[in-house]
């Protein structure tokens, strides 16, 4: 036994200068490919790129930028939605977890009914879940046929919804999609404090539960949750697809109007589009730096109250609770029938205005949309596939290889592989773009499943290393002592273990490479269409019934990833505890 | 007013036609060159994978294109791939890069559905494959003196770089269930608009439609009209004048009050199908018939063609330089322009697209799959369609999208 530690002991010392280089390997890859696509959108952006012409230093570019017709009000739309959005998301989501998991464990009943639904929110991808939103609430929408049923309504209203110039369809729809994402980073870290310890303390000075919740345990959790809220926020200014399905369109906001630039056929224009992607950066910076002082400034304001001493909460308090509450169940239920409105419009063989329900049920759609389905499918799932597996293998590389690492270290590097998600995407990605371009190479599945893969290994690695960091080192150290090789009981002992978490990871993995639409649009050099590029496409097709099928169909998907994940995590779960 | 406007449509129709005798002219001297053997072509193109770039705004012609793909797979073994743009730019964009990159051969862009200001960039660098419109077997069916518009784009002269593919026309349609009289010129519409505020829109420009609305407008509302058929000089601002008074005038009585607008055509009809509009039109006679049989639209729609007539145009599919498989490009495109894929499109239970084939040259097996084609409720009669007004010049499409950009995009 003692011998068998001390080989440990020096296989690690051994080990741990070049396990450092090799970590340190891993993380240079995120950073290089966000610092070189920064530097190739940073040229352009001032003139210079001579496969384009441009051969000197400029402003040029930010003249035509700052002339482009509608630069202001795109701008304007952007920061209204995202800062419209992030506070109402945070707010809700902290309100359903002080609700239904004060102390990270969700009771059963209606808090795991309401879990449950959050969660099917949460993997529901972004395009098919704005697409279902958008027939939502549209003034022809679904909520108005409803309407419709005790209303006298035989003519839509003519409200600007959604596609509004403010931008505000476009922040319902990011809260909704915003909401479940926070509450689920809050359910993790929670677990991370001993809540139940500090609620019963709390109980025992004579707090009334939920105040003791928000002036013990919100504060803590909020700096554990700050990454993802960073990411979140990032999120909402760089959206896309839920952008083109839900945002205006004359103009655009700032990441859909680059995306337009770019597909000039006048290729001057790619300089100020080069330009708009660095505003689009700075935009970002500022932002996060804008929710950074505003931390500060509330965490000041509320700092007397936390303090003050009340117990039970004042009555206006107690009625905005209950406003909350409202409000998190509505979010909910309109997710809900967002999402539902897909397979419905699938099934249709018509459903006119101002009808409830529609003629159901026809497979005429699913039909006719299958021939053309398969290739996206097959291009979403190679590419879903192949990312995870990358992701996965460089995820357990990163977390074995950190093992020795300071604490400061692992912290600086997750914050590295974090950067894809909190960067600006529409820059870097468009940096990459120009990069390409300059090598000659327009794109395709490789570039495309590259830039997932820098998507998709943050989530992975996060969802793999609180299980990882948990598992019970005397499990290694009994089979190292048996005398097993560090890469047996590698791959015969820690990874059976953790067996549930790498489903998991996996299916994770595969739900954000099957989400992504802007990568897959910048790097797919129009050879790739997946599942959410087809689903935006066939938006303005004019088919509902169509757009039910590709959106359905990318959800379901995703979603069977997460059951298969959950079955095998309940299968490994059993011998482990016999 | 704009009802007693002092330019007559025939004096247009003239113009339009005499430059479309020129260039044809040119383009029968072109036919003369060496013949390469369709066989061999033929040949080369078997396994091919064809990435045909084509609008994908529109699933009836989705699911023509993927008939369309399966039927050459099965018959020349040549693999056709549908890349869905959301607009045309998009690949003429990547096409323009590549060859900034340098990237002669391989290209992505293998077939592109084109026609106006896009093919006259793309031939005007230099970027199109070609000619080869001459070598198609089928294009000996189609008549460019019957219909000028197959060798003429947007008055810019084909000379074989683009095959036709199909006819179009403005056609508008109204819901008689809301509408009793439909308004026939931009002055009623504006009438009618006034009456009915936020029952009418256009598609925004960029989208080709919208633009085609502006180029409507500006036919019937500026002095001259002829003067479209030149390239826009300085005097542009000048000539759009009355349409973007006209606009200004509208805008406010539409739908949003044109504070946003439908991105696309199909955009535009969902909007009649979901009750938000009693008007739209399309570029296609046939759309709101095979719209109606596939339960799109209601069946109380019918067409309608302003007094003035309505632009009328043809559409094509053009091989950029360094398509990757060219040859099975051509056959596409040959499968394409058959007798048996253009009733096919003209079928107006499918997509209702009219052919670009001259019936005269067909023989009596071909006619029959024309003849027996459902005409559908809602298409109009050509007598209803007249002779199609000319495209104005494609410089004409850059000047309208920009200004309309500036003026209501903000």
């Amino acid at each position: 036994m003692a011998e068998a530690l001390q080989r440990l002991d020096a296989h690690r010392l051994a080990g741990s200068g070049r396990s450092q280089i090799a970590w340190l390997a891993l993380v240079a890859v995120p950073a290089l490919a966000i610092f070189s696509g920064l530097v190739f959108v940073l040229l352009p952006a001032f003139g210079y790129f001579p496969a384009l012409g441009g051969t000197s230093l400029s402003l040029q570019p930010w003249r035509d930028l700052i002339a482009y017709p509608g630069l202001a009000s795109a701008a304007r739309a952007t920061v209204i939605s995202a800062f419209v959005a992030m506070p109402i998301a945070l707010g809700l989501a902290m309100l359903m977890l002080a609700w239904i998991a004060p102390s990270s464990t969700v009771r059963t009943g209606f808090p795991l009914i309401a879990a449950r639904f959050l969660s099917w929110l949460l993997a529901t991808p972004h395009a098919a879940f704005a697409l279902g939103l958008a027939f939502l609430v549209a003034p022809s929408g679904w909520l108005v046929r409803i309407a419709a049923l005790v209303l006298p309504v035989d003519t839509p209203p003519d409200l600007l919804i959604p596609r509004d110039p403010w931008g505000l369809s476009l922040a319902a729809g990011l809260v909704l999609k915003e909401m479940p994402f926070l509450f689920f980073a809050g359910l993790t870290a929670l677990s991370q404090l001993d809540a139940p310890r500090m609620l019963s303390l709390g109980a025992g000075l004579g707090y009334q539960p939920g105040l003791a919740w928000f002036k013990l345990i919100a504060p803590r959790l909020y700096a554990l949750i700050r990454l993802p809220v960073y990411a979140a926020l990032a999120y909402a200014l760089s959206a896309v697809d839920m952008a083109l399905v839900l945002g205006p369109a004359t103009p655009p906001t700032l990441a859909v109007l680059a995306v337009d630039l770019t597909h000039d056929p006048d290729l001057a224009r790619r300089f100020p589009a080069a330009a708009l992607a660095l505003l689009h950066l700075l935009l970002t910076l500022s932002a996060l730096g804008t929710w950074r002082v505003l931390e500060i400034v509330i965490a000041r304001a509320l700092r007397p109250m936390l303090a003050d001493g009340v117990r039970a909460p004042a009555p206006a308090v107690r009625w905005s609770m209950h406003v909350g509450r409202a409000l998190a169940l509505a979010s909910i239920v309109l997710g809900a029938l967002a999402i539902l409105s897909l397979p419905l419009w699938s099934l249709a063989a018509v459903w006119r205005f101002p009808d409830a329900v529609p003629d159901c049920c026809s497979l005429a759609a699913w039909r006719r949309a299958l021939p053309e389905l398969w290739l996206p499918l097959r291009d979403s799932l190679t590419i879903a596939f192949t990312v995870t597996l990358l992701a996965l293998i460089g995820a357990v590389a990163w977390l074995q290889l950190e093992r020795d690492l300071s604490h400061r270290m692992r912290q600086g590097g997750r914050a590295v592989a974090m950067l894809p998600l909190i960067v600006s995407d529409v820059a870097f990605l468009m940096g990459v773009q120009i990069l390409l371009l300059g090598l000659g190479f327009g794109g395709g599945w490789l570039p495309t499943a590259l830039s997932h893969a820098l998507f998709a290994f943050p989530y992975v690695l996060l969802a793999l290393a609180d299980p990882w960091n948990r598992l019970d080192p005397r499990y290694e150290r009994s089979a190292l002592c048996l005398g097993a090789s560090p890469w047996r009981v590698l791959l015969r002992v820690r990874l059976p273990l953790l067996m549930p978490a790498l489903a998991f990871a996996a299916a994770l993995g595969c739900a954000v490479s099957l989400s992504l639409y802007l990568p897959t649009v910048l790097m797919g050099g129009g050879r790739i269409a997946t599942l959410a590029t087809e689903a935006i496409a066939l938006s303005s097709g004019g088919d509902r019934r169509i757009v039910g099928v590709y959106g359905t169909t990318q959800a379901l998907v995703i979603w069977t990833g997460f059951f298969v994940a959950y079955w095998v995590g309940r299968r490994a779960a059993r011998p482990a505890l016999a | 007013m704009m009802g007693t406007r002092n330019w007559s449509r025939r004096s247009l129709l003239a113009a339009g036609a005499a430059m479309a005798a020129m260039p044809a002219f040119a383009h029968i001297s072109l036919a003369a060159g060496p013949q390469p053997d369709w066989a061999g072509t033929l040949a080369k193109a078997r396994g091919q994978v064809v990435h045909f770039n084509a609008w994908g705004g529109d699933q009836r012609i989705n699911d023509y294109i993927a008939w369309a793909a399966g039927e050459i797979e099965g018959r020349a073994g040549i693999a056709v791939r549908h890349v869905k743009l959301a607009n045309t730019a998009e690949a003429v964009s990547r096409i323009v890069a590549e060859k900034a990159a340098g990237q002669v051969a391989g290209g992505s862009v293998d077939l592109v559905w084109i026609n106006g200001e896009n093919f006259a960039a793309l031939k005007s660098q230099g970027l199109l494959f070609g000619p080869f419109v001459d070598l198609l077997p089928n294009f000996q069916k189609v008549d460019p003196v019957e219909k000028p518009t197959t060798i003429l784009d947007f008055t810019v002269p084909t000379e074989g770089y683009e095959s036709p593919w199909g006819m179009a026309q403005l056609v508008f349609f109204y819901d008689t269930a809301h509408v009793a009289e439909p308004p026939r010129s931009m002055a009623a519409l504006k009438t009618w608009a006034t009456a009915h505020p936020g029952r009418f829109t256009y598609p925004a420009p960029p989208d080709f439609l919208g633009t085609t609305f502006l180029k409507q407008a500006l036919y019937e509302t500026t002095s001259d009209p002829t003067r479209l058929l030149r390239p826009a000089g300085d005097d542009a601002t000048m000539v759009t004048e009355p349409l973007w008074s006209y606009l200004d005038g509208l805008h406010p009585l539409l739908w949003r009050r044109g504070a946003a607008f439908p991105k696309s055509s199909a955009d535009m009809r969902q909007l009649a199908s979901d009750g938000e509009a009693d008007i739209y039109f399309a570029f296609n006679p046939g759309d709101a018939s095979s719209a109606i049989a596939q339960k799109l639209l209601p069946e109380t729609m019918r067409p309608f063609v302003p007094n003035a007539g309505s632009i009328g145009n043809t559409h094509f599919v053009a091989i950029p330089f360094n398509s990757s498989a060219a040859e099975g490009a051509m056959v596409f495109a040959d499968f394409l322009l058959s007798p048996e894929a253009q009733a096919r499109k003209e079928n107006a239970d499918l997509w209702g697209d009219p052919t670009v084939l001259s019936i005269a040259r067909l023989n009596a097996a071909e006619r029959k799959l024309f003849d027996d084609l459902p005409r559908g409720i809602a298409t109009p009669t050509p007598a209803e369609l007249g002779r199609p007004l000319p495209e104005p010049h494609a410089s004409w499409v850059t000047v309208l999208e920009r200004a309309w950009l500036k003026r209501y995009s903000a």
